[in-house]
């Protein structure tokens, strides 16, 4: 009693206050909209038919059961997933690594390569759809003048997805440029003086050295950017809204069509849902493993 | 201070303040903020809402919303009854969506003056008149008059193709045809072949009552002759006759209309509200060049001409204050009845005004209005655009989703993929 009493005593109390208008934010804003969402995703619940009869799993079930979700959305947003931070990481590596050299204008070179990063999405996927119109677009300009026939690029499945990819990996490709050139200029220089004497060239110095010291940081940024591209809907929607024939849909985009599309509240709050769990899961194993990556890198 | 002088000093204030407070409340202008699309007929009413607005010192507070997300966004503030929006814009195929949201209007008096066809089924709750109609919207065939002559207009498919061949052989366009396809677009290229060529989105061909269509166990029409050969007609107009652009399965309505207005194909179908858009030289190469047709004919139609007429209105969310409700009922009269505001909406945009009195005296004194009434709601055939049952937004979503995947598929598969999709979208009609 005495304890409990000294825990909660006048500096608790004052702490707590300190706290509640954040939590009671948190609780307005965060808990009880998913609760909400989570009552809604027992029960049939559309705007025509307001009664909100309890159903139990039925959503859920629809929902797993359904083709579109686990033969195209699920793939498509691994494979989003996958392509767009392998993308940013690879292109942000090398940029980073050019950029650690010293060269003329190289201040330059950094600000404008962070340029991507000021760019907001909708904005950029905007600029990317246009880039890509099959009748008016600079890049079937470019391929006409090259005597090469113009593409409907957003009209199959792969160039669309493509195209979507490849504008998330340019914007935030800088992102991870940024993160990584911290790190190597944080590297300590003995182990590669040591590896030059030793006789070895570039690129074993890079791959026996430098990525093997960069080894937690790039986990970070892998970790960080996965979570973040598996709710990706900005960019897929401005560019394809999940089309053609629902050929790009990503797990966001389909909660969103469920809910505010087809006005299936109940189905756009279940798949919602699922895909917290998923990355849930998803989040758990990457941060388990960079967990052991850093340990390991100690 | 003593006691009684402190209890006179706040009460009197207190007073003061009351009263201060009360009379500006009474005398307080009413506010009307109005949920809009930005698109020229919306900024034609919301012209003429503003002189009604400051004649009578009504603050008007526009919000503009983009097509592609206003169902989503009017529906999250209705179904939270919202105070964003006191007047909003409403269209037919939302009809059944809304109508428990929106304040009965029965006693409009404007719309005494209106088609009963353009407010029934789709804007009745209970009995009750749901929506004020500004416009009627009808899609028609617009073409190159600087490039056919009347008699050169084609009246089948077999010659649009012909027609448009010439065209691009000549020179004169990059395209014979382009349209909206996908989805929400479908209107300008599945959906009027299909209707042209004596098909339809459900079964009973041209049936919109649920009723009649529960009756026939909510049967899709996707996968008919006669939507299987207007998907096959698309298929062969983008891959072998190439009469319409590659990008096509792509387009929205906006895509086409800029490839029309850049004046690289010799046809599109749009609602005839863009004709003012169209004829604009400020954004338009076509601008004077332009005239309209009717549907052009497919093979399987057992009649000469069809025509969608449907209308878009404005409504009242039920929730509004009464105030405003009354304030709103009269502006909405008003835009019916006062017949400059009727003529400038068809002489600026070209939308059909939906007062039959104006009606009737364009067509006596206007020859091109007469022409648009000719090859639109005076067709053979009178349909809706759109259908009335509660899982409609799905349905229409997945019908186009199955229509792109068959003319962007292989030719052979196109009847496989229509069959598939007639089964899902009759489960869906059936769960309504």
């Amino acid at each position: 009693m005495k304890g409990s009493r000294r825990r909660f005593g006048a500096r608790e109390r004052f702490m707590l206050v300190l706290i509640l208008p954040a939590f009671a934010i948190l609780v307005a804003f965060q808990i009880v909209p998913i609760l909400i969402g989570a009552n809604a995703s027992f029960r049939s619940w559309s705007l025509f038919d307001p009664q909100k009869t309890f159903v139990g799993l039925a959503n859920y079930r629809r929902i797993l059961a359904d083709p579109i979700f686990y033969g195209t959305v699920l793939p498509n947003t691994l494979v989003f997933m996958v392509g767009s931070v392998t993308g940013g990481l690879v292109a942000g590596l090398g940029l980073a690594t050019m950029l650690n050299r010293k060269f003329p204008g190289a201040r330059l070179v950094r600000v404008g390569i962070l340029l991507p990063l000021m760019v907001p999405p909708v904005v950029a996927a905007i600029m990317i759809t246009w880039m890509f119109n099959d009748q008016f677009g600079v890049v079937n300009a470019l391929l006409g003048t090259l005597g090469l026939e113009p593409v409907p690029w957003l009209v199959y499945r792969w160039t669309s997805f493509a195209i979507v990819v490849m504008t998330d990996v340019w914007l935030w490709t800088p992102w991870f440029t940024v993160l990584i050139l911290a790190a190597l200029q944080s590297l300590p220089l003995e182990p590669h003086e040591a590896a030059r004497i030793d006789g070895a060239g570039p690129w074993q110095v890079f791959r026996n050295i430098t990525l093997p010291l960069l080894r937690p940081v790039l986990m970070v940024c892998i970790v960080v950017r996965a979570i973040d591209a598996f709710r990706v809907f900005d960019i897929v929607w401005t560019i394809t809204k999940g089309g053609p024939a629902r050929s790009t849909e990503v797990f966001s985009i389909y909660a969103y069509k469920q809910a505010f599309v087809y006005l299936n509240f109940d189905l756009g709050t279940a798949a919602s849902l699922i895909g917290a769990a998923i990355i849930m899961v998803v989040g758990g194993v990457l941060y388990k493993t960079l967990s052991y990556v850093v340990e390991v890198s100690r | 201070m003593r006691r009684r002088t402190f209890l006179k000093t706040v009460g009197g204030g207190s007073l003061a303040l009351g009263v201060s407070r009360a009379v500006p409340a009474t005398a307080q202008q009413v506010e009307l903020k109005v949920g809009y699309m930005p698109h020229p007929i919306h900024e034609n009413s919301i012209k003429w809402m503003k002189v009604w607005a400051a004649e009578r010192k009504v603050t008007l507070t526009l919000v503009p919303i983009s097509y592609e997300v206003y169902v989503e966004k009017m529906t999250a503030n209705l179904t939270s009854r919202g105070g964003q929006y006191d007047v909003i814009w409403h269209n037919d195929d939302w009809g059944q969506l809304w109508g428990r949201y929106l304040e009965p209007v029965d006693d409009v008096p404007a719309l005494k003056k209106l088609s009963r066809f353009i407010m029934e089924p789709y804007f009745q709750w209970e009995g009750h008149d749901t929506a004020v109609p500004f416009v009627e919207t009808i899609g028609t065939f617009f073409y190159r008059a600087d490039l056919l002559k009347d008699t050169e207009v084609p009246r089948t498919w077999d010659e649009l193709i012909k027609t448009s061949q010439r065209l691009q052989k000549d020179g004169k366009v990059k395209w014979g045809f382009v349209g909206g396809m996908k989805y929400p677009h479908g209107w300008f290229t599945f959906f009027w072949s299909i209707w042209a060529n004596g098909g339809d989105l459900m079964l009973p061909v041209h049936e919109r009552r649920n009723a009649e269509l529960a009756k026939n166990g909510w049967k899709s029409g996707l996968a008919q002759p006669e939507a299987v050969q207007a998907v096959e007609f698309w298929w062969d107009n983008i891959h072998t006759h190439k009469i319409a652009p590659p990008g096509q399965p792509g387009y929205s309505r906006d895509d086409a209309n800029a490839i029309f207005m850049a004046g690289d194909s010799a046809m599109t179908m749009a609602d005839t509200t863009l004709y003012g858009k169209f004829n604009d030289p400020k954004q338009s190469k076509v601008a004077g060049k332009i005239s309209v047709t009717q549907f052009i004919i497919g093979p399987r139609a057992k009649f000469k001409s069809i025509a969608w007429r449907d209308p878009w209105a404005w409504a009242i969310p039920i929730h509004v204050d009464a105030a405003k409700k009354k304030a709103a009922k009269e502006l909405l009269s008003w835009l019916n009845l006062t017949h400059d505001v009727q003529l400038d909406l068809w002489k600026a945009t070209g939308g059909f005004p939906p007062n039959e009195d104006v009606q009737r005296e364009l067509v006596k004194t206007d020859p091109v209005f007469r022409k648009f009434r000719a090859v639109t709601v005076e067709s053979e055939k009178l349909i809706h655009g759109a259908f009335y049952f509660a899982r409609w937004p799905e349905f229409f979503a997945t019908a186009i989703d199955y229509l792109v995947r068959a003319v962007t598929g292989p030719r052979e598969n196109i009847k496989a993929t229509l069959e598939e999709g007639a089964k899902h979208t009759s489960e869906i009609a059936a769960r309504t």
